[in-house]
């Protein structure tokens, strides 16, 4: 029984730490990447999950012709430079952060409506380390204000 | 018996109380040194077990116009302010079941963000407080508090804090049913405002593909979103109400499959380093029949009379 009660135990923190991490992301999001929107009004999507080292994730959204948009990729301060990538279906790179002095934010404007792919990688700091640090990433969209 | 007892009890008490130590600690903040605190915890918390979640190569996500860029969208195509076309408040008693409340909460968080953006102020106070009740009766907590509703009736004149707070608001919403585990119902809510906004746009047409040309543009570019939806849902496949939206998109993607959008040039980027500003670029071409945007039209009305019946 004292067994059973252990692993209930361990399973409710589990459980407790995971939606943890979750909220802490949420309020990550909110509390530090949204100022970085300033002129610009945050589309209302939330966009933000744990990556660690190495780990990438990819955002697909339409883009429309006639706004201008602002995207901002905030990580918390003990991950690694997290780069980001601007892409189309066809994987033509449109913009990439690394050769942009490892920006975080960046305005961007179509003439023509398309879907694109906004692409983060964690960069590792040690490849042959087993021991990867994981944290929050936030991606952001913000529409410019009239 | 007694000792057997007390001892699970007080390792439950003591994972609980740590539990409850870790949740008090990522509320209670201070003001001082709060953007550093936050990133801490983000990073600290992150249990080895909840990392396996997360463990995949690459993780995609899609994302749809959410409800406030929908209405800036169908205002920046020079489109008007039609009442009538809203989901009248008082249908709130319809909406009873999760998936109801759910997509009406993104109806009404369109239509929230269109009045707001016409600068109808006293509609906007009323759909925000219908947002509210459906908030609450889908257990969001604290997504749309009085506060929220006090602080927009006393910022009705200045549309920038009005755009800001219905923007938290529907990011409150959409963060909590992702985080609580609810998936289904957040991509309800997303859906719910997408239809409303195309319905909207669509009525504002008024049935003509000549009078509104921009408006038919954002109208018909919705191809692209229908198949971030269509993505959406089918991440979720074996849910009822994912199924169910899934059957009415697949009515929507018929019609959509039918209209042509093609670039006709390649798409090339160029950067304004100093003024970090990338502008990309591509010719395309658009085709649509009358009888095409007709059934179009049709579908829209249909699967959005659905939704709020």
């Amino acid at each position: 029984m004292l067994r059973n009660i252990r692993l209930i135990a361990v399973l409710v923190l589990f459980f407790v730490l995971a939606s943890q991490s979750e909220a802490q992301c949420f309020s990550y999001a909110r509390g530090v990447c949204k100022s970085e929107l300033n002129g610009y009004v945050h589309d209302g999507n939330f966009n933000a999950t744990i990556l660690s080292e190495g780990e990438s994730a990819e955002i697909y959204k339409t883009f429309f012709s006639g706004q201008e948009y602002r995207v901002v990729v905030c990580k918390v301060d003990s991950l690694p430079p997290v780069n980001f990538k601007i892409i189309n279906g066809e994987d033509n790179i449109l913009f990439d952060s690394k050769k942009n002095g490892g920006v975080n934010v960046w305005d961007f404007k179509l003439e023509t409506t398309q879907q694109l792919i906004v692409q983060v990688k964690v960069s590792e700091k040690d490849k042959s380390s087993k021991e990867k640090i994981a944290g929050c990433v936030s991606i952001l969209f913000g529409i410019k204000r009239d | 018996m007694k000792k057997l007892l007390n001892v699970p009890v007080l390792y439950l008490m003591l994972i609980f109380s740590t539990a409850l130590l870790v949740s008090s600690c990522g509320s209670n903040n201070s003001q001082k040194n709060k953007e550093s605190e936050i990133s801490e915890q983000a990073a600290k918390n992150v249990d080895e077990k909840a990392m396996e979640k997360f463990n995949k190569s690459k993780l995609i996500f899609y994302s749809l116009p959410s409800p406030l860029e929908t209405a800036m969208l169908i205002k920046r195509a020079g489109a008007m302010y039609d009442e009538d076309l809203l989901n009248p408040i008082e249908n709130l008693n319809r909406y009873t079941t999760n998936l109801k409340m759910a997509l009406n909460l993104g109806v009404y968080s369109a239509d929230l963000s269109y009045t707001s953006l016409f600068d109808q102020t006293q509609s906007s106070v009323k759909y925000m407080a219908n947002a509210k009740k459906l908030a609450d009766g889908l257990g969001i907590l604290n997504a749309i508090d009085e506060n929220t509703i006090k602080k927009l009736e006393n910022n009705m004149n200045n549309r920038d804090v009005v755009l800001d707070i219905i923007s938290e608001t529907f990011m409150n919403s959409n963060a909590y049913l992702t985080e609580e585990n609810r998936p289904v119902m957040a991509v309800s809510v997303l859906i719910g405002g997408w239809v409303e906004g195309l319905y909207i746009a669509t009525k504002l047409s008024n049935g003509s593909l000549v009078n509104n040309k921009k408006l038919i543009e954002r109208i018909v570019y919705q191809k692209l979103s229908l198949y971030t939806v269509m993505n959406l849902l089918d991440e979720y496949k074996g849910n009822k109400d994912a199924e169910y939206l899934q059957d009415k998109m697949k009515d929507l993607k018929v019609i959509f499959d039918q209209v042509k959008i093609k670039n006709t040039s390649k798409v090339e980027a160029s950067t304004d380093v100093k003024n970090k500003v990338t502008t990309i670029k591509a010719e395309s071409e658009v085709d649509i029949s009358q009888e095409i945007f007709d059934k179009l039209l049709k579908k829209v009305n249909e699967i959005r009379t659905e939704f709020v019946s």
